[in-house]
């Protein structure tokens, strides 16, 4: 049974690219073929943490929402990208990087439905064991429907005012949206917040399962995208937060 | 100086005999300024009821003082140093091992307990016993095993009878001679026993409560056995202004470590604050939209079909 899990948050900045590449890497490394679709149709970026760049881009999502190619034109193999050794693939579709492209697909729409048909193709076409949705921030018709088709919910928020509200009707509307799974980890926690305190807090108060609470991360910040972090620091606590989403993601 | 034989004499013991007693004043003179004097030289001359007898008596009292003084001022200058280094100490745990290790060199105590209190409990932190090699608490790796002590009776009644605990309530430094003798006013039992136990004996005691800027008390000292530097023998603990001193620079040490640990206790906890009623009103924009109600039941559908398979 194929799962697809979207990874959300309510801000730009709390990691969810990042994240949603790392979820994909370790999930590779036990053996699962997992496909990442790039929806941040806005501002796309996983695409630099797998080392893709614009030549190596056969077609983008915004070819397949045009109706210029099946979607499973768009999954690029990256599972030599990773960096590691993987017993499963790692196929990401990724959003185009063309300004044109950008402002043009903005400007004229797309079809939403057509999106969420995609999904489903390209789980059934690849075989793929997850579907990761990296989504576009906040509220929107298109998150909506991500979260709405979605069997599992990673929700990444920072320990920032800023996050807070917006974060807290996010939950409310997945709660209301049936989503059978839901799950928060906090991002970027300064160094001196005591992580279990966080946890208690965020979970008092959201009343959903902070799975992983990741310290502020120096070498996080000086890897700077150019790879995936879990992968090369196996046995970093930001690491281990994310094999704690990972263990909750299969179980 | 030098004797009729023209030789540099001044080892009292064998020479005493052979200078004239006014020699041996001047002798004592130049020991005090150079802060070396020692009673011995003029012992013979003090109870001499002549001029000699009251000219010795005078500096002999001139250089015990002025012997003293300089010990003090050594000891000082001792302690002004750890008392810099214990403001600067990070590990709390090292601060207080060192409190106690230094208040035992400044009186020459043989054992020293330091009790924080921690919400009307003073409890046990640091507990050091020279003479039978014990050391708890601090950075020995060693737990404490002993009960805390209760400021307060189960009848809400300050706890006189612990000697820890009145030194604590009364604000009070206390001295005791003899926790055996009869006329020791509070209840030693916790140290008997722990003499049955270890074969030591727990003589001398003086207890010094701890305050902080806010003249609060933040824990207590207590040095046992204080010991004669000469002689070793157990003696009382005197009023001693070097360990005043230690105890005032060590307390503001410590209160300024624990003040800072709160205040960065403060900022590190989470606040989240939430609006509830702008959240509900912010939720219900969404979801109370005829498009939510679609979406919600088409998500239903898709999974009631059992949706997400693979083909294969």
């Amino acid at each position: 049974m194929s799962k697809i899990v979207s990874v959300h948050s309510f801000r730009g900045g709390t990691g969810k690219s990042n994240t949603t590449a790392n979820l994909a890497g370790l999930l590779s490394v036990d053996g699962a073929r997992v496909g990442v679709v790039d929806t941040d149709i806005q501002s796309p970026g996983i695409h630099i943490l797998f080392n893709l760049d614009e030549s190596q881009m056969v077609h983008s999502l915004n070819d397949y929402l045009w109706g210029k190619c099946a979607i499973k034109d768009c999954a690029h193999d990256v599972t030599d990208h990773l960096g590691a050794q993987a017993k499963g693939k790692v196929f990401l579709i990724p959003s185009s990087i063309k300004a044109g492209e950008i402002a043009r697909i903005l400007r004229e729409g797309y079809d939403v439905g057509l999106l969420n048909d995609g999904f489903r193709d390209v789980v059934s076409e690849m075989n793929l064991d997850y579907l990761l949705i990296d989504t576009h921030p906040g509220l929107n018709e298109e998150t909506l429907l991500s979260i709405a088709i979605s069997d599992a919910l990673v929700i990444i928020m920072r320990p920032d005012q800023q996050d807070y509200q917006g974060t807290a009707v996010t939950v409310d509307v997945a709660r209301k949206l049936d989503v059978p799974k839901m799950l928060m980890l906090i991002n970027k926690i300064p160094q001196s917040f005591d992580l279990d305190d966080v946890r208690h807090r965020v979970e008092q108060i959201y009343k959903v399962k902070v799975v992983a609470t990741l310290p502020h991360s120096e070498e996080m910040m000086a890897l700077a995208s150019s790879g995936i972090f879990s992968l090369k620091y196996p046995d970093h606590p930001v690491t281990k937060g994310l094999k704690a989403v990972v263990a909750e993601l299969q179980g | 100086m030098r004797n009729s034989d023209g030789i540099l004499s001044f080892m009292p013991n064998s020479s005493t005999k052979k200078i004239t007693p006014l020699a041996r004043i001047m002798q004592a003179v130049n020991e005090v300024e150079a802060g070396e004097y020692k009673p011995d030289l003029l012992a013979n001359l003090i109870d001499q009821k002549d001029d000699i007898g009251q000219l010795a008596r005078v500096v002999d009292t001139m250089g015990r003082g002025v012997a003293f003084r300089y010990k003090q001022l050594r000891l000082l200058q001792r302690v002004i140093p750890i008392g810099v280094a214990l403001s600067a100490e990070k590990d709390f745990n090292r601060l207080l091992e060192t409190l106690v290790v230094e208040a035992q060199g400044v009186t020459h105590a043989d054992a020293g307990t330091l009790y924080l209190l921690e919400d009307k409990v003073l409890k046990f932190v640091i507990l050091r016993n020279a003479s039978l090699k014990i050391t708890m608490g601090g950075t020995s790796g060693n737990d404490i095993a002993f009960e805390p002590v209760q400021l307060y009776n189960k009848n809400g009644s300050e706890n006189h009878a612990n000697v820890a605990s009145y030194a604590a309530l009364k604000h009070q430094k206390v001295i005791v001679s003899d926790a055996y003798a009869t006329s020791a006013n509070f209840d030693f039992s916790g140290t008997k026993s722990f003499d049955q136990r270890t074969g030591y004996r727990s003589k001398s005691f003086l207890t010094i409560p701890l305050e902080g800027q806010d003249k609060n008390v933040i824990g207590v000292l207590q040095l046992i056995n204080a010991q004669d530097a000469d002689t070793g023998e157990i003696i009382p603990f005197t009023s001693d202004n070097v360990l005043d001193a230690l105890v005032l620079l060590a307390s503001a040490a410590l209160d300024g470590y624990i003040r800072e640990e709160k205040l960065r206790a403060e900022i590190a906890k989470l606040q989240i604050e939430i609006n509830e009623s702008h959240r509900a009103k912010q939720v219900a924009e969404i979801t109370e939209t005829a498009y939510f109600k679609e979406l919600k039941d088409k998500a239903n559908e898709l999974r009631a079909r059992g949706g997400n398979k693979k083909t294969n």
